[in-house]
């Protein structure tokens, strides 16, 4: 069984993934994200990282908030890199200086949190 | 042009579709007239009101595939298609961006989720979404 991300639980608990790039024409830039099993989408992006990689409008999605708000946001479509494999995925973009990576990214996978050693892995 | 054309030379009843497709046209001369258009570059279909554009997916799909779809597709996620008032189910968004891209290569969706009040949740702090 191979690893499909990993990353670390910092001391306020947030799972940071390690070697998450955004795909872009100049490169892949390192981005920082935490795996949020909260999010039920695939990827939310920093807005600053809108222009990092090549991002094509897909549509847009209705959200609901942790408050029960509904909010509207754009979607698109974009490459990121994690380790070594590179994927397509949905993005929206946040506010936020973190990104998120979402459920929808890990589905049909395995995770495991280990708050002992300050660790995760999502196992393909 | 024909006597009885019309003043604008036949292209109003097209206005749809260009204007949907945003395509850039080389302008023609009187003398090319009739000739081909060759579509140097197609961009994405522009929304220039969201909400709009919002609201009239929901009427579609409230319209022509709710009953079905919260029967058969419950938690998946539809994209639905405004001009042509299709839908395309996967589990995932980009699954279902995927089938409609097939299809639709230059057209932007609206994404719902089947039985849910919105396409996607945000439980985290972290997102904060530029409208809220």
């Amino acid at each position: 069984m191979s690893v499909f991300l990993r990353g670390v639980i910092t001391d306020d608990r947030l799972p940071l993934v390690s070697q998450f790039y955004v795909v872009g024409d100049a490169g892949d830039t390192p981005v920082q994200v935490i795996l949020d099993t909260g999010f039920s989408g695939m990827v939310v992006l920093p807005r600053q990282a809108a222009t990092l990689g090549r991002f094509t409008p897909s549509g847009y999605a209705s959200f609901e908030l942790a408050d029960g708000s509904i909010v509207r946001e754009e979607l698109f479509s974009g490459h990121m890199r994690i380790g070594r494999r590179r994927l397509e995925v949905v993005v929206s973009f946040t506010d936020s200086k973190v990104g998120l990576i979402g459920m929808a990214l890990i589905e049909g996978k395995r995770a495991s949190f280990n708050l002992k050693t300050h660790q995760f892995k999502v196992y393909d | 042009m024909p006597r009885n054309a019309p003043a604008d030379g036949g292209f109003e009843q097209f206005r749809p579709q260009l204007e949907m497709h945003r395509t850039r046209l080389t302008l023609l001369s009187q003398a090319t007239v009739g000739s081909r258009i060759e579509l140097h570059e197609v961009t994405m279909q522009q929304v220039t009101d969201p909400a709009a554009f919002a609201y009239r997916a929901e009427a579609i799909y409230d319209r022509k595939y709710r009953a079905v779809y919260e029967a058969r597709y419950h938690g998946q996620i539809v994209a639905i298609d405004v001009p042509s008032e299709e839908a395309f189910v996967g589990r995932t968004e980009l699954k279902a961006l995927n089938k409609a891209r097939r299809k639709y290569p230059d057209h932007i969706f609206f994404f719902l989720r089947v039985g849910y009040k919105a396409a996607l949740r945000v439980a985290s702090p972290q997102f904060r979404s530029q409208h809220s």
